[in-house]
């Protein structure tokens, strides 16, 4: 029987033709994959000759191929939420100081590229000052600890250890230590201090130090001694009316600057229907940038904060307003006749006291003093009735908790010998405490030194082990600045390198040393959930999940439990101190904090190192600040090396003539100096901390005398800016309030009419527009730094800036105007203005500068062969050459060059760059609302500049759209732009800077 | 071309009482030759400055702009004042050559030959500037209008540099054809005075055939008179268009109408100096007295007088305007020239360009051949001051006072200033060994008594 059946197709296949069979497997006939090539007798199929042809071309074009190869590992599987070109914003928390601000981290393909800061953050509301933005950079940093390390001398770097062994070792030696001690800054996170608790709490005599290098324990030591808590204050600048401030640098370092900034700035602005301004008056012995913007600013020398403080309250106690009888004894000695032999100006005291007594609870008066001073401002507010107003005491804030007290006890603990074991996490004491402070002395008798930081630091190098920390941005954490108001921090990269967050580093060592309470804990990631559940998410009383509840925070950043009433505390018990400090004709010195560089733990950080003081405009280093004066009298001009000499200390360092200190005052920055801070920050400037005066009593960063003698050297202070008045030019356009109030466009009245002969271009849609309130910019800086870090500005060192290079898109200008002695200062910032009749478009030979449809002078880098003719014909010199190549050698080592912006060309050398309005970013916002199919929304694009703006000076938006907020400002009777006469017809309005006082 | 018909009996232009035959002696001779001693010190001089401003160059090409001093606001710097410079001392050579030539300046025939090689290497010095000023030296080509792959992306023709890439261009050909074209007939006698083959291939080539005909007589004529017309024009435009670099700009001190005429004249004014300093090496180094004569040397030197002083009307009219106009930009820069920081530049251009030139009033000074020459090269020190203050004062201290900013050279910038003079006096010395420096058909033509009619 058959089992087969047989199918036949045609005759053929039926007769089993072979030339049929032969063709019978193929599925064409005439397939293109073996085709005969006629008769020459090469068979090439036109598919294998089309593979050859493009192989043979790849290969002959990729042997010219000169670049190196970089391998790129594409995603196996694309995370959901990853898209390419598209940028990621994580919520966090800002880790650069103990403030706390809420910030975005601006992610491109799981790479942090940029912070900003957080718009539902209550606190900094969106602005972030430019230390925090300049932390992306830190990230990056080629001399960041890589690894854990284990040092067999002191003094010198460890070499590179196991994890395992250093847990192992250190926990042991942690288990037989009798006295351990962690010695930190400012820990604002309530899980990490509630996980340092338990810590300790495994280990003998284990306690918690808190010290900052510059922070606020004078105040806590004074709110303690004049009210029985130490509890930290919320001051609230926004319901002030009249502030006073004695040296604190509200606006530029002092406890939480973006904060204050967004709240003072809140009452500079005008409108039709805001009248009114706040009024500032300034005590200052440095001149800081609270100063500059101060309606009335008194040099004082740096002793003086006291008195001017009891003169305060005892011209108030004469206004009528009580105080105890040991106060009012204490006050009449800083009365009348008594301030003239101190050496204070009355009239400027009066004038100050007058204004708070119109304003009594709604004025605020701080300081940065000694605590006695703290003491006796506390009596001022309670006076005033400030408390529960303006100073706000419903639960505090947690931002600066340092207790120089405790710190003290443990230095004679540890110069006792007492001491066994001591973990230092994040603070540099052995750079940033004096001389006499003992610490160092004290360091060597400590049997094991711990050091979990992220830097080799001066006291990462005294320590025996050194535990690599995570930078802010790749770890978890969370942060409670108010008590109430808690943030997260998550981490938005995995590690560049074998760190170990200090968190996780505690829990390993209490895991190895056996302690109880934190064996169960997996990891720090779910301690924190966990106390999160056990108390954020109580004190919310959230009806969801968890879960919920904790996604939701972490998407917000942030979780504001407070109650949002204000009160005040109890009644005045402290004790004032009538030191009355010596008038004598010696010369002091101050030591303040400077914006950039600040205690000079992120010294390594070029962007700071770059960014000018906003008052003197040097960058690269610090400096003795004398007034002009007093520089006549020495003979000193800028630059001048001085020797000066305070008891057994001694330095030399360069003179800068500061107009407006007073003619007793030397003030030095601190924060300079590193020894150990890596390749950009080691060696810049000088180490003032080693000049202050450190007692129980706390930190005096005051020297009361001080001699200063000229050496005959010179040296170069590298600024931007040589030039410091305006030379009568209308460049900056002011007037009073009450002028303003009479006329709004005081200040303003010369419009100049001009013509052009050109064609004028034409806008259909939008037209892109700026405008900057000048009445708010404080001349922080903040920007600057915004700007460099979106638009991969390049830096380009000392050197460089002292040629007239920097390369800052956008730069504040500071002028003064009235007398050296006690000048007024405006501070403008100064970016391309993006003329319509552009000076540079018209100039360039190979139109590597355009105007573009909406208005925007685009810079076109790779048509640009850098003619700089453009440069020279900008009136407003905003525009940056590359001299050098900046960005492939020299400071930008992996990993630094993965902070850059993808969405920004990176300029080679020889072109022409500046500001472009951000024309990413209206891209970025162009593609949203195409995607939705609508136009693009007031306020919708936002400049890097105007994003970090802590004092919302800066407004963006379409010009064209006349109910647009900048085609407001630009209509406002206060608009001008800068050179006006020269037609340019800048797209930058600045309106006009109202002082509430008199003009110089 | 016919000569006038009435003509004033004076001195002759040639000395010496040298005859036809002479003529083709005396000035071949350096050609003809070894070189002297005193030719081959300036010659390594020349060369060794060239190779030190050529090193220079390289390592500011390889390593970037910022080896100069230049710095912002300062954008232009030494570079800029090099090039203007070099394109002033190029003016004198083509006013001699054509404007004197259209004006029957007989005496020119001394000193055309030398002052047109003069021009062509000067213009040639200053066309290296503005390729070696841009960032990216590389892609200076893109100043160049020609059909492009890149787009094609087209240039800017509102810019100025770009009618500086026009009229320098220009200017180097037709001079460069001008001074060849009258090169013919001298490069036919040497040709014909050769004792060896390559010399006379050499030579030969280059006369293209001259046989001193008639008929190419007459067409050298035509085709002289032609060029010397087309010249003449760009005597004026170069410089014009030079100074609209600045003019056209809005920066106080460069913004103003004055600069033409006031550039033209001070180019001319340096030309002259130049060509001075010059004649009175050539004619001491290869004792060609007695055709480049003191009579030559000081009717140059009242040009120089009359130039100078035109120059310092300009001087005096700039800060009149700038008082007068009211403009407070302007009458600050021009307080800040005279009195500011770069006062010592300034008062350097003033007195080395109107106070020391006033000296050639009196006979004597004009015609002492040792302080001729000191006076030339202060007047080419000031020249270059003046291109100094021009750039750097205005740039230095404009509109907004924050951004104001000292600008110092570098060594760098010096070197290649060193250099261009080197890459200069190697040309120059070369010409001076390689062609004659007189033109010898034309110089023929004047000599007294020799034709009565008619020249050459």
């Amino acid at each position: 029987m058959e089992t087969e059946k047989k199918y036949w197709a045609t005759l053929e296949h039926f007769a089993e033709d072979p030339t049929f069979l032969e063709n019978a497997g193929k599925e064409f006939i005439s397939s293109p994959l073996v085709e005969d090539s006629g008769g020459s007798g090469v068979k090439l199929a036109r598919r294998d000759f089309m593979k050859l042809m493009a192989a043979s071309t790849a290969l002959a074009s990729s042997a010219c191929f000169q670049k190196p190869m970089h391998k790129i590992l594409p995603y196996v599987n694309q995370p959901q939420e990853v898209t390419f070109g598209v940028a990621n914003y994580y919520a966090s928390t800002c880790t650069e100081c103990s403030s706390g601000c809420g910030t975005l981290v601006k992610t491109r393909e799981g790479r942090p590229i940029k912070l900003e800061g957080n718009p539902d953050h209550p606190m900094n509301k969106g602005g972030l000052c430019a230390r925090g933005q300049a932390g992306i950079l830190s990230l990056y940093d080629p001399d960041r600890l890589r690894y854990p390390l284990k040092s067999t001398k002191r003094g010198q770097a460890g070499d590179k250890a196991a994890w395992e062994n250093i847990d192992s070792e250190v926990a042991g030696k942690l288990k037989n230590a009798k006295h351990v001690r962690l010695l930190s800054e400012t820990i604002n996170s309530p899980s990490t201090l509630k996980l340092t608790k338990e810590f300790l709490g495994g280990l003998n005599d284990g306690h918690h130090v808190v010290y900052d290098a510059i922070g606020a324990s004078n105040i806590l030591d004074a709110q303690e001694m004049s009210f029985g808590h130490r509890m930290l204050p919320r001051y609230k600048f926004d319901k002030a009316d009249v502030i006073v401030s004695i040296d604190a640098d509200f606006l530029g370092t002092w406890i939480s600057p973006v904060e204050f900034s967004k709240q003072f700035s809140s009452t500079r602005k005008l409108s039709k229907k805001k009248k009114t301004l706040s009024q500032l008056i300034t005590f200052e012995s440095a001149m800081t940038i609270t100063g500059t913007n101060a309606d009335q600013r008194t040099p004082i020398r740096p002793t003086d904060g006291l008195s001017v403080a009891l003169a305060i309250a005892a011209e108030l106690n004469a206004h009528g307003l009580s105080v105890d009888a040991g106060a009012g004894e204490v006050l009449k000695g800083f009365r009348g006749e008594a301030l003239a032999s101190l050496g204070l100006d009355g009239k400027a005291i009066k004038e100050a006291a007058e204004a708070l007594m119109k304003a009594q609870g709604k004025s605020l008066v701080v300081a940065s003093g000694n605590v006695d001073t703290q003491v006796a401002v506390n009596l001022i507010n309670h006076m005033l009735k400030n408390d529960g107003a303006t100073v706000d005491y419903s639960g505090g804030s947690l931002q600066f908790q340092g207790d120089n007290k405790a710190l003290a006890k443990l230095i004679k603990e540890m110069n006792d010998g007492l001491i066994d074991a001591l973990i230092i996490y994040k603070a540099n004491p052995v750079y940033s405490l004096p001389k006499n402070s003992g610490f160092e002395s004290g360091l060597a008798k400590v049997a094991t030194v711990m050091y979990v930081g992220t830097d080799l630091n001066e006291t990462a190098l005294q320590a025996d082990y050194v535990l690599a920390d995570h930078h802010g941005l790749e770890a978890w954490g969370d942060a409670e600045p108010h008590v109430g108001l808690y943030s997260l921090q998550q981490p938005t990269i995995r590690p560049l390198f074998d760190t170990r967050s200090f968190q996780d580093s505690l829990l390993a060592l209490g895991k190895v040393g056996g302690n109880a309470k934190l064996k169960a804990v997996e990891d720090w990631h779910s301690y924190i959930q966990k106390n999160w559940q056990d108390t954020v998410f109580k004190s919310h009383g959230s009806k969801t999940s968890f879960l919920s509840f904790w996604e939701s925070s972490l998407r917000d950043g942030v979780c504001d439990t407070r109650s949002g009433k204000t009160s005040s505390t109890g009644a005045f018990k402290g004790s004032l101190k009538a030191v009355k400090p010596p008038v004598s004709t010696e010369m002091q010195a101050v030591y303040y904090a400077q914006v950039g560089n600040h205690d000079g733990s992120m010294a390594n950080n070029a962007w700071l190192q770059e960014l000018p003081d906003p008052v003197t405009r040097i960058c690269w280093d610090n400096y003795a600040s004398v007034s002009p004066a007093t520089a006549k009298k020495l003979g000193l001009l800028d630059g001048d090396m001085v020797q000066i000499k305070s008891g057994d200390n001694s330095m030399e360092i360069p003179a800068h003539v500061q107009p407006g200190l007073h003619n007793q005052t030397i003030a030095i920055a601190l924060g300079y100096g590193r020894e150990s801070a890596g390749k950009i920050g080691t060696g810049v400037g000088k180490n003032i901390f080693k000049f202050t005066n450190f007692s129980e009593r706390g930190f005096e960063f005051v020297s009361p005398e001080i001699k200063i003698a000229k050496t005959g050297e010179k040296y170069v202070l590298a600024t931007p800016q040589q030039h410091q008045t305006l030379e009568g030019r209308p460049i900056v356009k002011e007037a009073t309030l009450a002028e303003w109030i009479k006329s709004p466009n005081a200040g303003n009245e010369e419009k100049e009419n001009l013509t052009t002969v050109w064609p004028v271009h034409k806008y259909e849609g939008y037209r892109w527009a700026m405008a900057i309130d000048m009445n708010s910019c404080t001349g922080c800086n903040a920007c600057v730094i915004g700007c460099q870090s979106e638009n991969n500005v390049p830096v380009v060192g000392k050197d460089g800036v002292s040629r007239g290079r920097i390369m800052h898109w956008i730069r504040i200008d500071r002028y003064y105007t009235g007398t050296p002695d006690n000048p007024q200062v405006v501070h403008q910032p100064m970016l391309c203005q993006h003329c319509e009749n552009a000076p540079c478009e018209t100039v360039c030979p190979v139109i590597a500068t355009m105007h573009d449809s909406e208005g925007i002078n685009a810079q076109i880098y790779n048509r640009c062969v850098g003619t700089r003719y453009c440069a020279n014909n900008c009136p407003y010199k905003v525009r940056r050459f590359n001299w050098f190549e900046y960005n492939f050698g020299g400071q930008n080592r992996y990993p630094t060059t993965m902070a850059q912006n993808p969405e920004v060309t990176v300029r080679s050398r020889g072109v022409m760059e500046k500001c472009s309005f951000c024309i990413q970013r209206i891209h970025d916002s162009r593609n949203v609302a195409k995607n939705m199919g609508r136009p693009i929304k007031d306020g919708e694009v936002k400049t890097a500049c105007q994003q970090s703006c802590p004092s919302d000076a800066i407004v963006f938006g379409n010009i064209n759209d006349p109910t647009s907020e900048v085609a407001q400002m630009a209509k406002d009777p206060r608009a001008f732009h800068v050179l006006e006469e020269l037609n340019t017809r800048p797209s930058v309005t600045y309106l006009t800077k109202i002082r509430n006082g008199e003009m110089a | 071309m016919e000569s006038a018909t009435l003509t004033v009996e004076r001195e002759s232009l040639v000395s010496g009482g040298k005859v036809l035959a002479d003529v083709n002696v005396d000035i071949s001779r350096p050609l003809e030759s070894f070189p002297t001693k005193k030719w081959y010190v300036a010659f390594s001089v020349a060369l060794a400055a060239l190779t030190f401003g050529g090193g220079a160059i390289l390592w500011t090409i390889f390593n970037g702009l910022g080896n100069l001093g230049i710095n912002s606001p300062v954008g232009w710097g030494v570079f800029i004042i090099n090039f203007v410079f070099w394109i002033g001392i190029g003016h004198a050579g083509t006013l001699i050559s054509a404007i004197l030539f259209l004006f029957r300046q007989k005496w020119r025939t001394a000193v055309n030959r030398s002052a047109e090689a003069m021009t062509i290497f000067a213009v040639m010095t200053a066309g290296i500037f503005p390729l070696i000023h841009v960032g990216r030296p590389w892609l200076a080509f893109w100043l160049f209008p020609y059909p492009n792959t890149r787009g094609p992306l087209w240039v800017n023709f509102r810019s100025p540099l770009l009618w500086d890439v026009f009229a320098v261009s220009t200017y180097l050909t037709i001079s460069a054809v001008f001074w060849y074209v009258g090169l013919i007939p001298d490069l036919a006698s040497i040709r014909d005075r050769a004792k060896n083959k390559i010399r006379k291939m050499a030579y030969g080539t280059l006369a293209m055939g001259w046989t001193g005909s008639n008929r190419h007589w007459s067409h050298y004529e035509t085709a002289y008179l032609i060029l010397a017309g087309l010249s003449t024009p760009l005597v004026l435009s170069v410089h014009t268009i030079v100074s609209f670099d600045f003019a056209v700009s809005l920066m106080p001190g460069w913004h103003t109408t004055i600069f033409p005429p006031y550039f033209v004249a001070g180019a001319i004014f340096s030309g002259f100096a130049m060509v001075v300093t010059l004649l009175v090496l050539a004619r001491e180094t290869f004792n060609l007295q007695n055709y480049i004569t003191v009579n030559h040397l000081e009717a140059m030197n009242k040009i120089i007088l009359l130039t100078g002083t035109l120059v310092g009307y300009a001087y005096a009219s700039e800060f009149f305007m700038a008082w007068y106009s009211g403009n407070p930009y302007e009458r600050f820069i021009f307080v800040q020239r005279a009195m500011g920081p770069y006062a010592w530049s300034y008062w350097t251009m003033i007195s080395c360009n109107v106070f020391w030139p006033q000296l050639f009033w009196f006979k004597g000074i004009r015609r002492n051949i040792k302080v001729m020459f000191v006076l030339s090269i202060l007047v080419n020190i000031g020249m270059w001051y003046e291109r100094f203050v021009i750039v750097v004062t205005s740039l230095n201290s404009d509109f907004l006072p924050s951004s104001w900013r000292y600008y110092r050279p570098t060594l760098w910038d010096w070197g290649v200033t060193i250099g261009s003079f080197g890459l200069f006096f190697t040309l120059f010395l070369l010409f001076c060994r390689l062609l004659p420096v007189i033109a010898m058909a034309e110089i023929k033509g004047v000599m007294k008594g020799e034709h009565k009619k008619g020249a050459h």
